[in-house]
């Protein structure tokens, strides 16, 4: 087992750990996220087929405990605002957490960056990870994603205009930071 | 149309420049924060007291819901047969027990000689004390904090409170610098007759983030404290100062242990150490003798029974009964005795009393006389003080 793990940590660790980092914006909660994707792979590796390479395997891992996870997260937010009743205004509740030191030393512009890509939806998101930041093929983003190729296209041009309007609408003082 | 795709282009550019961000822990943290998981996810959970668990769980439902569900894992309530239980069903899970052989030396010692202390020095196990020394059971994990190794001080003229509240001296005495104790500055009292003991922790008592040093803390204090019939240890000192990491604020704790181990050679400490390394539920006492034979390189775990060592297992209630095959020699040396007390430890974790071994190449090893059953040890790795 630890060679398996050896194995992936060494050639993927880093990459995981981003991913699930600017999927999730939160040290504590990617660090439990990793170990989750470890513990699933490491159950499951003498099943995989080898239909895809590892590297998509493991990340198509994490992209499902990822969204797991804001499952999670949906479920308690609704269960809060059935507590308290708050209505629209506790619909606007969302998890802040403090820049990262590495984003925070960052111009202003990639912090604006960072912070708007929290209102992409899930999929934008990921697209734009796994496409812009870690440099995956279309191919290998549909196979992680489970998504057709072209659906990658039609999801990153989205995606990217979307960060733009979102970005943009905080230039004009818009309603978010 | 150009514009936008300027604009594209140049917000790509943008997010490929985003800061990696890196994990700060180490590869081996992370290792044994995952077979930790592993291990503690079906059977370390803690035991609260309802009324306190509701009360908190209503109040972090209110002003923390991600507290909350990060340590419902932890806190959630745990169904814990009792050892003896535990281990029945184990026997009878995994066929065993259908020798129906007599043996009937349930408890008949046949230690040739009450040890002195240099003998102690030489054995892994503590068979048999003065009645007025006085055990200290202690806890420790190797540098990865993958596995516990108990140690066992004999302290002479002593009250329990007295001899546990000298423990971290005791420790420091063993020159073991990489071993992790978790109990510094702790100051305990006994509460022998409602099987409890009070734990008064420092103050700025942490053990970190995570879930595996909490589940570590939780089995080292198994087994610091069953031995004496402990059920539950309580926690005082100023706990709003103190962290147990994911468990979140804990007062009090269930250590009804129902844990099974096989004990192996330890190589990294200044002395031989047997520790403990666990069993899943399903795997049966053949299996956690059998797994003797392995050694885990990565932790300094070393087997203490041959590869080719060839023998079969039988279970008769409380006594084991191993029957070597005829061409397994056995030697009458240091690996000898370290394999008779590893067998022996093993045993007891699953609850024999004593051990039968026939067919040996030899009649003893060490002190043990294999022509008569062998008691189970009261402890492993005795240091006498």
């Amino acid at each position: 087992m630890e060679i398996v793990f050896e194995e992936l940590y060494e050639k993927y660790h880093k990459d995981l750990y981003q991913f699930v980092f600017y999927m999730v914006k939160d040290r504590l909660t990617t660090e439990d996220l990793v170990q989750e994707v470890y513990i699933k792979v490491l159950k499951s590796h003498h099943h995989f087929k080898g239909d895809s390479s590892v590297r998509t395997w493991l990340f198509s891992i994490a992209r499902h405990v990822t969204i797991d996870y804001f499952r999670s997260q949906n479920r308690k937010r609704k269960r809060i605002l059935t507590f308290f009743d708050w209505t629209t205004k506790g619909e606007k509740i969302e998890d802040v957490h403090p820049l990262p030191d590495e984003v925070a030393i960052q111009s202003e512009e990639l912090k604006q960056i960072y912070n708007c890509l929290d209102q992409c939806t899930i999929d934008q998101k990921s697209v734009i990870i796994l496409r812009y930041m870690q440099s995956f093929s279309i191919k290998e983003t549909a196979e992680i994603l489970n998504f057709s190729e072209s659906k990658v296209k039609t999801t990153q041009h989205r995606a990217l205009k979307a960060l733009r309007t979102y970005i943009e609408n905080q230039d004009e003082g818009g309603e978010r930071r | 149309m150009n514009h936008n795709d300027d604009r594209d282009k140049h917000l790509i550019e943008q997010l490929n420049q985003l800061p990696k961000i890196e994990d700060k822990r180490s590869k081996e943290e992370i290792y044994q924060r995952i077979s930790s998981a592993q291990h503690t996810k079906k059977s370390h959970k803690i035991f609260p007291v309802l009324g306190l668990v509701t009360a908190v769980a209503i109040l972090f439902f209110m002003i923390a819901p991600s507290i909350m569900d990060r340590n419902q894992q932890e806190m959630s309530d745990k169904s814990v047969n009792d050892v003896k239980q535990f281990n029945q069903e184990s026997k009878e899970e995994s066929g065993l027990g259908l020798e129906g052989e007599e043996q009937g030396m349930a408890g008949q010692g046949n230690i040739l000689e009450k040890q002195d202390s240099s003998t102690v020095n030489s054995s892994l196990v503590v068979n048999e004390t003065e009645s007025s020394d006085q055990l200290v059971y202690a806890a420790v994990a190797e540098k990865q904090m993958q596995y516990i190794i108990p140690l066992t001080f004999i302290v002479p003229d002593s009250s329990v409170n007295e001899a546990y509240n000298q423990l971290d001296q005791l420790i420091a005495t063993t020159n073991q610098d990489n071993d992790i104790y978790l109990f510094r500055d702790i100051k305990y009292q006994f509460d022998e007759e409602n099987n409890q003991v009070s734990l008064n922790l420092p103050n700025g008592f942490s053990l970190g983030n995570g879930t595996a040093t909490a589940g570590m803390f939780q089995r080292m204090l198994a087994v610091m404290f069953q031995p004496y019939q402990i059920e539950r240890v309580k926690f005082t000192g100023n706990l709003d100062n103190v962290d147990f990491g994911e468990m979140g604020r804990v007062k009090e704790m269930s250590i009804k242990e129902t844990k099974t181990f096989s004990y192996k050679l330890y190589d990294q400490a200044a002395q031989k150490r047997l520790i403990q390394v666990p069993n899943e539920e399903h795997e049966t006492i053949i299996d956690a003798i059998n797994k003797l034979k392995t050694s885990e390189e990565s932790y300094h775990v070393e087997r203490t029974i041959p590869k080719d060592m060839q023998f079969s297992i039988h279970s008769n209630d409380q006594s084991l009964r191993l029957e070597f095959r005829n061409d397994s020699s056995l030697t009458n040396n240091e690996e000898g005795i370290t394999m008779i007390e590893s067998i022996l430890m093993t045993a007891k974790s699953y609850g024999y009393v004593e051990v039968q071994f026939e067919n040996a190449s030899i009649e003893r090893v060490g002190e043990y006389d294999l022509t008569k059953p062998i008691p189970v040890p009261v402890a492993a790795n005795p240091i006498k003080k």
